[in-house]
């Protein structure tokens, strides 16, 4: 079944599910932090490997060039002292001038031709287009110039010229002394240091070009950079510094190392390839992701196991409501049954004590205030068959017990309570296995049913007694007839007894099966019209057959005309026979009244009262009140004929037309018949 | 010639035991309780035929218990002639003394029969 998410689990879920969230963003949060940070730290690194590189680079590029710069200026000053006897080649196989770190020294003279080398010089060389020449001729700077690495005419091997001005004392132009320098020599020696395929180390002039530029084995000169944020920097006076970015050059992505050159225009530079140096970092990244991605799916695994745990107890515990609701729900419709039953219940505990007693119990035994509950069920019997009329006492449970065990599970006994007049209760008795009630005793008031079986056996007793009375006359007297020798008279008498009585058990059969009739269809079969009481007052006294002798009855009638709802024929047989009754009863004569009453609305209902009076031979208190039962003769004499059912008849036709029968009486007065019915 | 009390409060009965044992035996007649103990102790028939459902204030049962308590008359053969024709009914009348019992309707040769018996 679904119930709602109540206000505490849609709490609880939601702790989990931020508490989950939290935990899934710590982790990447910490995953980035680390990846940031080895990021950083090997950066860092780098940077310090690249920088001390540079200083080496810087201190290499500037103990070369200083060492060139000497060697040049010991040939410009031995130049100005002996012009073209300069033996260079002398001065170098003596080692006064060290060739190691340049391939050729050499002069080229105020003309552009080149004079004096340590190396042979073929043919005549006029070197005066080259730079290295042309800017010493323009001025005199004082500066040593380092040149774009050019492919050396005279060695034909990639080269960097070093040159100075060699400047007369009277400030004549005499030529330049030029050192020709392998610019591999200022980065090859990176190679022995491994930067990788795409590592870079260069030494570039503040123009932006590569006087030498290696990367990974490959040299490569002249390379223009001019554009490169370096030189920017170092416009800026920045001498020294790191970035990364792309090369203008190569397009590569390199974490560069910058350092200037002290006293030439010259940068040296390293730089590493990005994506070889973050490999390591890459890989590590890779591995911290995969451990943020399972701790990941590590906390949704256990938020939504947590949750379908909950959503199980959830329904696990509304299966439980719904049980106890139910069970809830029919303890209150047992309590309602037990509490509002008719029926009486006492239910004993496991030990047989009294458990629970219900209302009706109490009220057909008049329990008052004696506490039941609790007593075990020998007292409890006791209690009861005290409270019985002698001759129909209660045996006992246990005695009841036997018989449902014996095989009669549905045992019963009477016993009679006097309590408010005696009351008959039956009593049952069902045993239960069940763990808290071990049998329940049960009571029903079958009063009212013996009271009517008991006045059905006595309607029928007094039925066959009225029945057989006249019987005995017609048997009897027609046996004598059958028998005996009997003169006319006399066999005349009796057969007028055998023909009265004859008719007398016809009249108290018609009479029984009416009253039966009326009885059981309680009206139903009536037809009720509207009839004017005058009207039918009148029709009925004028067709009334009265005894011989005696005066019709005598009517007085209001004038304003009544009307009842009634069945005609029903309420002419009531007037009838209380109209009988009233000649039959006044033997001594007399009038006999029908008075109907103006219409009386006083009460609920307007209604109407007739009365039939005589007066007669009247009636004590007691004859009143039996008069309308069934078979009763106020007079028992034999004297007055009649069934002792017209009363009966009377009651009943009265009472379904909600009207209602009262009868004044006194002994030889006279007796006054009212009967009412609703307009 | 004997004496017979017929008490029974329906005139009918009362004039077909008169016919029918008229002959033979003196019939005294009586219409309730009360005017039937006086019979007897004024006439002290030898048989009682005795209705038992009567009007008036003592019922057949009742006389029949005034008549075999009494010793002066508890000789007095008593017949109970009822129209309550159960078991029960002439079980108890036979338990308080009646000497026979009759239900309506009856033979009058049977009653003249059983008559002859007890009192000739």
């Amino acid at each position: 079944m679904n119930l709602p998410i109540s206000y505490n689990q849609r709490r609880t879920l939601l702790v989990i599910w931020l508490t989950a969230s939290v935990l899934i963003l710590l982790a990447w949060w910490q995953m980035f932090a680390l990846v940031s940070a080895s990021r950083v730290r090997e950066l860092t690194s780098i940077e310090r490997d690249l920088a001390n590189l540079t200083r080496v680079s810087q201190e290499h590029a500037n103990r070369t060039l200083r060492s060139a710069d000497q060697v040049i200026r010991f040939v410009q000053s031995r130049y100005l002292e002996i012009g073209t006897k300069l033996d260079l080649k002398a001065l170098t196989e003596k080692g006064v001038i060290d060739t190691e770190i340049f391939n050729q020294v050499g002069i080229i003279d105020a003309n552009g031709i080149y004079v004096l080398a340590n190396l042979p010089i073929t043919g005549r060389l006029n070197l005066s287009d080259r730079e290295h020449f042309k800017v010493h001729v323009a001025a005199d700077t004082g500066d040593l110039f380092v040149s774009k690495p050019v492919l050396g005419r005279a060695s034909g091997k990639w080269s960097m010229q070093l040159s100075r001005r060699i400047t007369r004392p009277n400030g004549e132009f005499a030529g330049v002394v030029v050192v020709s320098i392998d610019p591999g020599y200022f980065t090859r020696f990176y190679n022995e240091l491994n930067l990788g395929s795409q590592g870079l180390a260069a030494l570039y002039g503040l123009d932006g070009i590569a006087r030498a530029r290696t990367i990974g084995d490959q040299e490569v000169f002249g390379a223009n950079a001019s554009t490169s944020i370096m030189f920017e920097r170092l416009a800026r006076q920045e001498l020294f510094g790191s970035f990364i970015g792309r090369s203008v050059v190569d397009d590569v992505e390199r974490m560069y190392y910058f350092r200037k050159v002290p006293q030439y225009p010259l940068v040296v530079t390293a730089g590493r390839d990005m994506e070889d140096l973050l490999a390591n970092h890459r890989r590590a990244r890779d591995a911290l992701g995969l451990q943020a991605a399972l701790v990941t799916m590590l906390i949704l695994t256990l938020a939504t196991a947590l949750t379908r745990h909950l959503l199980r107890i959830r329904s696990i515990m509304a299966a439980r409501q719904f049980a106890q609701l139910q069970v809830q729900d029919r303890t209150e419709q047992l309590n309602a049954i037990f509490t509002m039953s008719p029926d009486g219940f006492v239910s004993f505990d496991r030990e047989r004590r009294v458990k629970y007693v219900n209302p009706a119990f109490s009220h057909m035994t008049a329990r008052g205030d004696v506490r039941l509950i609790g007593l075990d069920e020998h007292d409890f019997s006791a209690w009861l068959a005290q409270r019985c009329e002698p001759g129909a006492s209660f045996s006992g449970i246990s005695a009841l017990r036997a018989q449902v065990t014996s095989g009669k599970p549905d045992a019963r006994q009477l016993i009679e309570i006097s309590n408010n007049g005696k009351r008959t209760l039956q009593i049952g008795l069902r045993c239960s296995e069940s763990s808290t009630v071990s049998q329940i005793l049960y009571f029903r008031d079958v009063t009212h049913e013996t009271e009517v079986d008991q006045m059905k056996s006595e309607f029928l007793s007094t039925a066959a007694h009225e029945l057989r009375t006249p019987m005995a006359s017609i048997f009897g007297f027609s046996e004598v007839l059958l028998n005996q020798e009997l003169d006319i008279a006399t066999q005349r008498e009796f057969l007028g007894i055998i023909y009265d009585q004859s008719q007398r058990i016809a009249s108290i059969l018609d009479e029984l099966l009416d009253l039966a009739r009326i009885e059981a269809r309680k009206g139903k079969d009536f037809r009720n019209t509207r009839i004017c009481l005058q009207t039918l007052a009148a029709d009925l006294v004028k067709s009334f057959k009265v005894p011989t002798g005696r005066s019709l009855p005598e009517l007085v009638l209001p004038e304003q005309a009544l009307y009842v709802m009634a069945d005609g024929s029903k309420l002419r047989q009531v007037i009838l026979n209380v109209l009988s009754n009233a000649y039959k009863y006044s033997p001594a004569g007399g009038p006999v009244i029908f008075q109907i009453d103006t219409m009386d609305g006083t009460g609920p209902v307007p209604r109407v009262w007739m009365h039939i009076t005589d007066q007669g031979i009247g009636m004590t208190p007691e004859q009143q009140s039996r008069m309308c039962e069934r078979f009763y003769r106020a007079d028992a004499s034999g004297k007055i004929p009649g069934t002792g059912l017209g009363m009966s008849i009377v009651k009943e036709i009265i009472t379904l037309h909600r009207g209602e029968l009262a009868i004044s009486s006194a002994v030889g007065v006279g007796t006054r018949v009212s009967l009412c019915l609703p307009c | 010639m004997k004496t017979i009390l017929v008490v029974d409060d329906h005139v009918d009965i009362r004039r077909l035991f008169s016919i029918t044992l008229g002959k033979e035996f003196n019939i005294l007649e009586a219409e309730d309780g009360d005017s039937a103990l006086e019979a007897v102790r004024h006439h002290h028939p030898q048989l009682v035929f005795l209705d038992v459902m009567m009007p008036g204030k003592m019922n057949g049962l009742q006389v029949l218990d005034s008549i075999k308590g009494n010793p002066l008359t508890q000789d007095i053969l008593v017949a109970m002639v009822t129209a309550r024709g159960q078991a029960a009914d002439s079980d108890d009348a036979c338990q308080r003394g009646a000497d026979a019992y009759f239900i309506k309707p009856f033979s009058p040769l049977q009653v003249l029969a059983w008559t002859r018996s007890k009192l000739s």
